[in-house]
């Protein structure tokens, strides 16, 4: 384990100046885009000059930008993401309190993209080129192929408009809320819809990698073998295949993180979830400057995060990495 | 097998972590304590009979917003989520009635004097805050002076001909004005200068940042109970509120419903899970294919005055030259718009002045008969004006910019970008993000023709001032640089007079003015309805979706 504590804390070291750069990215991306957020609050009537120049002096409009990045850096270190004036709130509340329906969301999108991933590319690896395995990678070419909010919008309208059979969006009934373990199966009822839609093409790209690598592995020279031996169909699968397999699987389920942190902005505006992706979608239509930083630090961090955790898993799983 | 134990902790933690925070989540992203007298809103699904006011009572009803409010309190914004959510828990001194008549409020009577310069107002008695502190004049004074006087976006301007403000007693209260202003009743309503509660904000802390506008005590209908970012504002049942022995407000629940996406919120209206949409949240497509369907009840013609105008910059060439606009209006097809982007709900516009605003109507204008739809016409005008084709069959080409977000902006463009082509004019589409368009609008003032949205806000004063007057600057006012002395001094004199028969001549004389000078033409007016679940009674007598939902009612639970 020495070795891949070490292993691990050089790649966390590597990762700090990465940040760096992400909430300088995420300043100067945000100052270069036209429009600015005293029009957007003012909303559609004429404002004052004096509301103009408050509302300038509290967002530090009117200070030379190498200073406003310089104050910017020193209070996201101090861990003050700063005030939306949109929102009336701090940012840092903000975010906190949006950020679970995200990592809820998305963690639960993964995993079943993950797990079905898994079970479903080893079925179809079994046989290559029978049932399984061809109508698994067609449906998996198709829901990759999709725009996530057309899919999104057609489930909507079967199961929660002309069935009934599910909510139509939002993560919480309004209605008739439940609390306790009655509103845990609430939540999940409400996210069976956008988890499936969102995990589609995860469990797309999963299922293929999973499938090859399976397949690979039942033909590799160590497989014959052991066959060879007499060792049975089933464990040469189980305890050889897949478990190489699983090695590209752990990368890509840190890419997939990785993209679907951007991808959760259509699907929490198609589903009305209540998370990070519509507090992002919201603020840059507002140019509620210190909220789309601080949502974009924080996304970005989370990969940032999720990749070390991907390496040094990876570190865990194979051995020659760390040597 | 180490290993395993590593992944096998990794995971349980990541699922640890997001079974937590999700059902955690739920209680944790509420903003705020519940009300002082607790949360008496549970929800009681009565089967409400028609009969009395006893029987109508009882209900929650779930409205749609579009967007997230950004503060409760509606004195200091003109986002339409802040309003339509801050005027159930706040009121104003007066409302306005379907016809923009004034109608008492916390205000329950009123003298003018003659000369317009003072105003006597008598405060409706044994009101009192949320929080049971009592609703006193001493409200209204610290909220004039110290709120709408510098941050209400609407009425700020009328108040600066305000000079004193005079606490007679707890229940009296006069204004003293510079000049006489007859709009002034008009700024009053919620949606303009809602009255705050001294007691609270009255703590020195910036008003604008103040902590209790997330978490707010007003006087009206509903109270704040609770604020679940992202999703929802709960509000609930004013059990003392001034209307009770009318038996008002008769729901137990209002829940003010987020959506960022017009589809999301037809959606969830079809599936059950809203009960009301708006005319901000409704578009006209919508509005069309459900107004008839037996799950819904279609409230068209409330009133609120909104037109779609194509304004000109008067500082470009060949819009510059009134003849040229005049050719350009003939070559218009405006019935051909209100069918296919309307649907044919909605209005064709007569004069400058939307028939929706009553009394300020004349009815003697009719642009329709001054400039009626003629493309040969159109065509032989410019020939006349020496604008000749060229080898493409093209006499000149402009630009026009309009929000991007606004579909129906978007089809009507579409369609005065084909009448153009008719009359061998090039019509230049540029949609813009609302925000950029803003700047490009106002600030660079780099455009030739804009096609926005322009509300009037049940006055001429309040709402088309700011079109025509010479010092209109800044968004949302006068782009093109229309300016005249006689337009001004119109203004002015409908300003200064009192009541519907004071100010309509001017208003009327107006009409002509603008209907010479052709500075802009609406192309719409544009049908104003909600949608609501069958069952639930709508608002009778509310122009626009502001206030007055005390009075809705359940007739039928679903």
């Amino acid at each position: 384990m020495n070795s891949v504590l070490r292993y691990s804390l050089g790649r966390a070291a590597q990762s700090i100046p990465l940040l760096l750069a992400v909430v300088c990215a995420a300043f100067a991306l945000v100052k270069a885009s036209p429009g600015d957020p005293v029009t957007a609050l003012a909303g559609d009537f004429p404002i004052s000059e004096e509301y103009r120049r408050e509302v300038e002096s509290r967002y530090g409009l009117d200070q030379p930008w190498p200073v406003q990045l310089l104050k910017y850096l020193g209070s996201v270190v101090r861990g003050d993401l700063g005030f939306s004036f949109m929102n009336n709130e701090e940012v840092s509340t903000l975010i906190w309190q949006r950020l679970g329906p995200t990592v809820l969301l998305t963690g639960g999108a993964m995993l079943l993209a993950s797990i079905g991933g898994v079970v479903v590319g080893t079925l179809a690896a079994r046989r290559p080129g029978g049932v399984v395995d061809v109508s698994s990678q067609l449906a998996a070419f198709a829901a990759y192929a999709m725009p996530v909010f057309w899919l999104g919008q057609l489930l909507i309208m079967l199961f929660a408009i002309k069935l009934g059979w599910l909510p139509a969006g939002g993560m919480r009934s309004l209605r008739d809320p439940k609390t306790g373990f009655e509103g845990v199966l609430q939540v999940g009822k409400h996210m069976i819809l956008p988890a499936v839609v969102f995990a589609a093409r995860y469990f797309a790209i999963t299922m293929r990698v999973v499938r090859d690598g399976v397949i690979g592995g039942m033909d590799s020279d160590y497989s014959i073998a052991a066959r060879a031996r007499g060792v049975k169909e089933r464990r040469i699968l189980v305890s050889h295949a897949l478990r190489n397999a699983m090695l590209p699987v752990v990368t890509i389920l840190s890419l997939n993180l990785g993209f679907a942190m951007s991808g959760t902005v259509l699907i929490e505006t198609v589903f009305n979830w209540p998370g990070l992706g519509r507090l992002l979608f919201d603020a840059i239509g507002s140019r509620d400057y210190p909220v789309v930083a601080g949502v974009f630090i924080v996304l970005t961090s989370a990969v940032v995060v999720i990749n070390l955790i991907a390496d040094i898993l990876y570190g865990v799983l194979d051995p020659r990495v760390t040597e | 097998m180490k290993r395993y134990r590593w992944i096998g902790a990794l995971l349980a933690m990541v699922l640890a972590v997001a079974a937590c925070s999700g059902g955690g989540g739920g209680a944790s992203s509420t903003t705020s304590t519940t009300s002082a007298s607790g949360n008496e809103g549970g929800v009681t699904s009565t089967t409400v009979e028609p009969g009395g006011a006893e029987d109508r009572r009882g209900g929650t009803m779930i409205q749609a917003l579009s967007g997230e409010p950004s503060s409760l309190n509606p004195a200091i914004t003109t986002s339409t989520a802040d309003l339509y959510t801050g005027c159930k828990i706040f009121e104003g001194l007066v409302r306005f009635d379907k016809e923009y008549n004034i109608l008492p409020s916390l205000a329950e009577t009123w003298e003018i004097s003659d000369d317009g310069l003072h105003y006597t107002f008598h405060l409706r008695q044994g009101v009192t805050w949320h929080d049971g502190q009592p609703f006193t004049a001493e409200d209204v004074a610290w909220t004039f002076e110290n709120v709408t006087s510098q941050y209400g976006p609407r009425s700020a301007a009328a108040f600066t001909r305000v000079s004193e403000i005079t606490v007679v007693d707890d229940h009296t209260i006069e204004l003293t004005l510079t000049e006489p202003y007859g709009s002034l009743l008009s700024l009053l309503t919620c949606s303009a200068s809602a009255i705050l509660p001294k007691h609270i904000y009255g703590d020195g802390v910036d008003i604008l940042t103040h902590p209790r506008n997330n978490d707010p005590v007003g006087t009206g209908p509903f109270k704040f109970d609770s604020w679940d970012r992202g999703t929802a504002v709960t509000l609930v049942r004013n059990e003392n509120y001034w209307r009770v022995d009318e038996g008002m407000p008769y729901l137990d629940r209002i829940i003010m419903r987020s959506f960022d996406s017009a589809q999301a919120t037809i959606q969830a209206l079809e599936a059950g899970e809203v009960d009301v949409v708006t005319d901000y949240s409704l578009d006209v497509a919508s509005y069309n294919r459900l107004k008839d369907d037996p799950r819904f009840t279609g409230v068209g013609g409330t009133n609120n005055p909104i037109g779609h105008y194509w304004i000109f910059n008067l500082e470009r060439e060949p819009l510059n030259d009134v003849a040229v606009r005049q050719a350009l209006v003939k070559a218009i097809n405006v019935a051909f718009v209100n069918d296919k982007v309307y649907f044919g709900l909605g209005g064709v516009p007569k004069s400058h002045i939307d028939t929706r605003l009553g009394w300020a109507h004349s009815g003697e204008v009719d642009l329709q008969q001054l400039y009626p739809y003629s493309v040969e016409q159109a065509n032989a005008e410019l020939d006349a004006l020496g604008l000749t084709r060229d080898a493409n069959g093209l006499r000149f080409t402009i630009d026009l910019v309009y929000f991007i977000e606004t579909s129906e902006l978007e089809e009507t463009a579409q369609i005065l970008r084909e009448n153009l082509r008719e009359i061998g004019v090039d019509l230049q589409l540029r949609p813009l993000e609302q925000n950029v368009a803003q700047n490009v609008i106002w600030s660079d003032e780099d455009f030739d023709t804009f096609l926005v949205r322009f509300n009037s806000f049940g006055d001429v004063e309040v709402g088309l001032r700011r079109l025509y007057h010479c010092d209109a600057t800044g968004p949302f006012t006068n782009p093109g640089h229309y300016c005249t002395d006689e337009v001004d001094r119109l203004l002015e004199q409908g300003a200064a007079a009192s009541g519907p028969e004071g100010r309509a001549p001017y208003y009327h004389e107006l009409e002509k003015v603008l209907a010479r000078d052709l500075p802009n033409i609406s192309v719409i007016e544009r049908p104003a309805a909600d949608l609501l679940r069958k069952g639930l009674v709508p608002r009778q007598n509310s122009p626009d979706a502001y206030d007055g939902w005390e009075e809705v009612y359940w007739e039928q639970q679903p």
